[in-house]
């Protein structure tokens, strides 16, 4: 069975009905992304699966248990990191103490070998670590929110806009670091708008439409499909 | 490689140690010998309680980064709660007091746990909102309630008088050290970070896996339960408590030795809280009229310090007596010779 299974999830925001019966799954060890204009309910979608909203009817089971009903917290423990929309660091706290909260739920013996791990994987951070993270960059508050995330070693990585607002150089970084986590065996699902890059890394894609899926195949063909070029590639 | 010398962790503790009880020897000799009159005495009693009041408001604003401005409406809790008890207890002494203590602190928690659950989960600025309508609905409450329930219980706008008077330098001296070590402690560890983290940035300590609502709660009810303490003693220490001791104005006093102090600092909180408290008795000495405006001081001394140091006195200063003396030895270089006994001795 797929590491992370959603079967028709409904998602309200009051009267608004942002998620219309959205199912899709993740492989171990695949790189699945989600794109869609905005609006379209990406972040609503991941927000639900981290549990910080709740599903109207539906089922998400990751590793075959039930998480729809699970408080964020748990889902964090069970292995389901989720890095938020627009960079969230502790901006009084170092970079070194980030990514230490970022092992929050694991026990206290593996804060050392996972800062060794985060370092290998972000140079940057390492030369940083004793930077104020408020003051860093935009791309060095990215992988700080990807390396913190990544400290509490999760078995599935939820990245929610990593490219936002980054010039394209930072971008084809912070993709590279994907491609490289899962080639050490992450397992990714990307949300982007950036549906060039996006869909070039990944293994499978779902284009989102307000609130529905219209469309799902793998990155190659979802790159050369009509319909997507038109929407989401500028033709 | 010329490392840095650190005093170790149980010496540590010794050194604090000996330096609580030797405050509080000091404080007991002034007492016993006649150095402080009965006037200074009744001083000191009440900064021990704004202390505590301070200390533990400091942990929901400083630490938590929330705005309760309900604080004397716990400390109103705590102190009637223990005047109640103690006036129909039938033991009497310290015991009664202890227990009286304790249970100010748990009834005031609880009423912290009751607000705080639904104050917290909204974002913004509700908690400030929701805590001043507490405060102002427990005063409204304690002046009220006799009449509504039909027998004295409060005793109303005449207030509860007649509550044994247990309050004494030791008593004040063991809860400010009880409170003041309880939080350090609590923040010092993973809890602590966790609610730090909250602070920080809410939606980034979520995503690191900590339990938002319940650490908020957590640390709300902890600032809940030791202003009850303080009430406790306050009420045990006057004899005779209003509801008006407990208005608007004494949550923005204890608000105001917080961010004088700096938010987030303990012993800003502690030296804050001292001094205000200490301010207007030396103004009354000097004229009635200059301590009535005493709110508009402190109003422009909170402009002066938003001003210029917005961030407190002590910013986020944390004392520590080790550190200062860490600090000493490694600039006198002397630990070089402290660390090589230290090697000697293995
Ligand atoms: N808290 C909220 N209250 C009401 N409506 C909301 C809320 N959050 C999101 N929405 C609505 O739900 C829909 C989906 O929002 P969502 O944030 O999931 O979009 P998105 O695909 O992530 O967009 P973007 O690419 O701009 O981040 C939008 O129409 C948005 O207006
Ligand atoms: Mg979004």
């Amino acid at each position: 069975m797929a590491m992370l299974q959603v079967d028709s999830i409904n998602v309200f925001y009051g009267s608004i009905h942002a998620i219309k019966d959205v199912s899709f799954t993740v492989e171990k060890g695949e790189i699945v992304t989600l794109i869609g204009a905005n609006g379209a309910g990406k972040s609503t979608i991941l927000k639900t699966v981290s549990g910080l909203l709740r599903s109207r009817g539906g089922a998400i089971q990751f590793h075959d248990s039930p998480i729809s009903a699970a408080a964020p917290h748990k889902i964090v423990s069970m292995g389901l990191a989720h890095v938020p929309e627009g960079r969230h660091v502790f901006a009084q706290m170092t970079v070194e103490e980030n990514l230490e909260m970022g092992a929050y739920t694991r026990p206290q013996g593996e804060i050392a070998p996972g800062l060794e791990r985060v370092y290998a994987q972000f140079p940057r951070l390492k030369e940083r670590r004793k930077q104020v993270s408020g003051t860093l960059s935009g791309g060095e508050q990215q992988m700080l929110a990807m390396g913190r995330a990544l400290m509490s070693q999760p078995a599935l990585l939820m990245l929610d806009e990593p490219s936002m607002g980054l010039a394209p150089l930072m971008v084809e970084q912070i993709f590279d670091i994907v491609k490289e986590l899962h080639k050490d065996g992450v397992t990714v699902l990307l949300v982007e708008q950036n549906a060039q890059m996006a869909l070039s890394v990944a293994d499978r894609g779902y284009v989102l439409e307000t609130g529905k899926i219209v469309l799902t195949g793998n990155g190659k063909e979802l790159l050369e499909d009509d319909a997507v070029k038109k929407a989401y590639l500028g033709g | 490689m010329r490392q840095r010398f650190e005093i170790p962790m149980p010496v540590r503790y010794l050194v604090n140690g000996v330096l609580i009880v030797l405050l509080f020897l000091l404080g007991q000799f002034m007492i016993s010998a006649g150095i402080l009159s009965s006037y200074f005495q009744k001083i000191l009693l009440q900064v021990g309680v704004y202390i505590i009041a301070a200390v533990s408001l400091n942990m929901a604003t400083g630490y938590l980064g929330q705005l309760p401005l309900g604080h004397a409406g716990f400390m109103a809790v705590g102190g009637y709660t223990a005047g109640i008890f103690l006036k129909n207890f039938p033991i009497k002494g310290l015991p009664a007091f202890i227990l009286a203590i304790i249970l100010a602190g748990i009834v005031a928690g609880i009423f912290g746990i009751l607000i705080g659950i639904p104050a917290l989960r909204l974002k913004g600025d509700y908690l400030a909102i929701i805590t001043l309508g507490f405060g102002e609905i427990i005063r409204v409450i304690l002046l009220n309630i006799d009449t509504v329930l039909g027998f004295k219980f409060t005793g109303g706008a005449a207030g509860l008088m007649g509550i044994p008077k247990y309050t004494s330098f030791p008593a004040v001296y063991i809860c400010v050290v009880i409170t003041c070590l309880f939080i350090h402690t609590m923040m010092k560890s993973r809890h602590g970070r966790a609610i730090l983290a909250i602070r920080e940035n809410e939606i980034a300590a979520e995503s690191c896996g900590v339990n938002t609502t319940y650490y908020k709660t957590m640390a709300f009810t902890a600032s809940a339960f030791f202003a009850g303490v303080a009430g406790a003693l306050f009420a045990s220490y006057l004899g005779l408590l209003v509801p008006g001791d407990f208005g608007f104005m004494k949550s923005i006093e204890i608000l105001v030795m917080v961010v004088l102090g700096g938010m987030g600092s303990m012993l800003g909180s502690v030296l804050a809280a001292a001094v205000l408290t200490i301010v207007p008795f030396a103004l009354q000495s000097i004229s009635q009229t200059v301590a009535d405006y005493r709110m508009v001081i402190y109003s422009v001394l909170l402009i002066v310090v938003m001003i210029f140091k917005p961030s407190g006195l002590l910013g986020t200063y944390d004392f520590s007596l080790t550190r200062i003396i860490e600090g000493l030895i490694n600039r006198a270089g002397i630990h070089d010779g402290v660390a090589r006994k230290g090697e000697q001795s293995k």
